[in-house]
């Protein structure tokens, strides 16, 4: 699917949280959207997927605009798979992933293509949890059932909101690794900088709502950009084996407006001390 | 923890939960049960009735060739019992299945008309008309409380951030205290001598006024909201994690929550209307039945419908008999139940779900 964000944004409480943000991710590929806390991460995702109406531009899809298609049809060529996204409802994990169905089915809940549910746990390499309970899952296994129902709406745009946050590493690399492996048009938040390097074909960078950079990794993950977006001081490596940029951070920040204003508070005690010394 | 592409050994060891109970069979062992239900509780009581004179009485009403019975059983079963116990089955129904929506739609396991202000709202309409004599009738004011209430609740649960499952209960409570304490006052400042027990009775929840308009007003609601409600079934299981992911799901969150909200504030109006507040079946009925039907509303709400009717039968046959010839408000019996009832499943769902 082609997508297509055009000068989109929106404000929440009054603020502009996505900000004129134009950016074609590419084809067929995974896609990361970083950026720090607050960027606007979230909301770009939230517009993409058609759940809020931007306040200015447009984000199309194969040329309409995603919040003019009707529910369902957005539905079955979009998914999300949201961040920490929890249930007190006590499903199993097929019948999660079957929520993926609705989409395809009719009033009655006759579906039109009964073997999607199985397909879609097999391709996420979830069919051995499909008779589990949801609640005993750990989180790599619950992440893994949601793109799995996010697959079974068979998606030609998938979303995913932080899917890494709060799995352990080899998780994080066999999760990555395979909604890359999809070749379905992907965008994901990420905060990991180096999971983004390693994995992405094309990442956006997100600061304050507004888009700063875009291009391959190697380009975009610069120790320029990491000063300026995320006030960080950073040598940037290339892996010895894929050539990728590989971030080993410095352990102070760099001196942006944040760290002058400690600098000064920290003055101002030492000068109260020095004048009660003189006193 | 393990990597999520591979399932290890203590994981096989968890009971595994494949296949539900198949639906037909549920619907039609639950009809059956109704049915007999319904034919058992006419028969139990004073006078000595059997469960074949009861059915004969019936038959004779519905203009079946049946044997006649005599005169004074045919009215106590057709005037006096049988509107009491459809009455009972009807607002079964429509309580249990109002709380199953509850609950789906605010993602709150505790919720249940009572909870969320609706029954309150309700009981202070009714009070109203009862006792200040506003002239309404009595199910369109208790209607029109319900609604006000539920509305009170969401503005209330809103303000100042996004409808979650916590703020909803807690508004909820809010509105329902506020209804309480302006049903109480209206009572306080109106009510003489003999209203205060009839009143009393009425708040607890009870069924013995019951009359053929009863079962006219309760069933009604309950086959209009309860067939409006079954179409929007696969819409509620798009809710199960969240309003963002069922609109991610292709679902209008707002339009379908609010269309189903007003639903059920009808269906509660009309059952309080008709029997007080009674506690407990909306809350407990859908917990217990989704152990065995498993969350898919297709399945989940015909079954607490047709548990809520066959509970709520047995409950009010137990407190008109129970104490006899001295009657029971059916909202303490649902009590003494339903809490039980709650904490064994509280026990049994320990870490899982609800955690």
């Amino acid at each position: 699917m082609e997508l297509t964000i055009t000068g989109a944004g929106t404000r929440l409480g009054g603020r502009w949280v996505v900000d004129g943000v134009d950016a074609t991710p590419p084809q067929g590929a995974l896609t990361g959207l970083l950026g720090p806390n607050g960027a606007g991460k979230t909301t770009l995702l939230r517009l993409v997927a058609g759940l809020l109406v931007p306040e200015r531009g447009a984000v199309l899809v194969d040329d309409s605009p995603v919040h003019d298609l009707p529910r369902r049809e957005r539905a079955r060529r979009i998914a999300l798979v949201e961040q920490e996204s929890s249930s007190t409802v006590p499903l199993t994990v097929r019948e999660v992933v079957a929520l993926g169905r609705i989409p395809f089915r009719s009033l009655w809940g006759a579906d039109e293509d009964e073997g999607a549910v199985d397909r879609a746990l097999d391709a996420a390499q979830a069919s051995g949890l499909a008779d589990r309970a949801w609640s005993t899952l750990s989180g790599g296994e619950r992440q893994r059932v949601h793109i799995a129902r996010a697959l079974a709406q068979q998606p030609s745009l998938l979303l995913l909101d932080e899917p890494t946050n709060h799995l352990d590493i080899s998780a994080q690399l066999s999760l990555l690794a395979f909604v890359r492996d999809l070749r379905i048009t992907s965008v994901a938040a990420l905060h990991d900088l180096n999971l983004a390097a390693a994995f992405c074909e094309h990442v956006l960078v997100l600061s304050a709502g507004r888009l700063v950079a875009a291009g391959h990794p190697n380009d975009v993950l610069q120790p320029e950009l990491l000063r300026d977006v995320y006030g960080v001081s950073a040598e940037v490596l290339a892996h010895p084996r894929t050539g990728r940029p590989v971030i080993a951070f410095h352990e102070s920040a760099v001196d942006t407006a944040p760290t002058a204003v400690a600098h000064d508070a920290f003055s101002h005690v030492t000068a109260t001390h020095q004048s009660e010394d003189t006193r | 923890m393990t990597g999520p592409t591979r399932t290890s050994a203590p994981e096989a060891t968890r009971p595994a939960r494949r296949g539900r109970v198949p639906l037909a069979p549920v619907v039609v062992v639950g009809v059956v049960v109704l049915v007999v239900t319904v034919l058992v509780a006419v028969a139990i009581g004073p006078a000595g009735l059997g469960v074949g004179e009861v059915a004969r009485s019936i038959g004779g009403h519905l203009g079946l060739d049946v044997a006649p019975v005599p005169r004074l059983h045919d009215a106590i079963v057709w005037d006096l019992r049988l509107p009491r116990v459809l009455t009972a089955a009807a607002v079964g129904a429509g309580l249990a299945l109002s709380g199953a929506v509850m609950q789906s739609l605010t993602r709150n396991p505790l919720a249940d008309p009572y909870l969320l202000g609706l029954s309150s709202g309700a009981s202070l309409g009714a009070v109203a008309v009862l006792v200040v004599g506003v002239s309404l009738l009595l199910p369109v004011a208790a209607f029109a409380g319900a609604l006000l209430a539920l509305l009170a609740t969401f503005s209330l649960a809103r303000t100042g951030g996004t409808l979650t499952p916590g703020r909803a209960v807690l508004a909820g409570l809010a509105v329902s205290q506020l209804c309480a304490a302006g049903t109480s006052l209206v009572i306080f400042w109106t009510a003489t001598g003999d209203s205060y027990r009839e009143i009393l009775t009425w708040l607890l929840g009870s069924l013995a006024g019951s009359t053929w308009e009863s079962v006219a007003i309760a069933g009604t609601a309950v086959l209009l909201v309860g067939g409006i409600v079954l179409a929007q079934a696969v819409r509620l299981d798009a809710f199960a994690f969240g309003d963002t992911a069922a609109g991610a799901l292709g679902i209008d969150v707002d339009r379908t929550r609010w269309t189903l909200m007003t639903l059920v504030a009808l269906l509660t109006g009309a059952m309080v209307a008709v029997s007080g507040a009674i506690g407990f079946v909306g809350l407990v009925l859908p917990h217990a039945v989704v152990t065995l039907t498993g969350p898919s509303h297709r399945r989940l709400l015909p079954v607490t419908a047709l548990a809520g009717a066959v509970f709520l039968v047995w409950a009010d046959t137990l407190a008109r008999t129970l104490f006899d010839p001295r009657e029971l408000p059916v909202g303490i019996v649902t009590a003494l139940v339903g809490v039980p009832v709650f904490a064994v499943l509280l026990r049994r769902r320990q870490g899982a779900a609800w955690s």
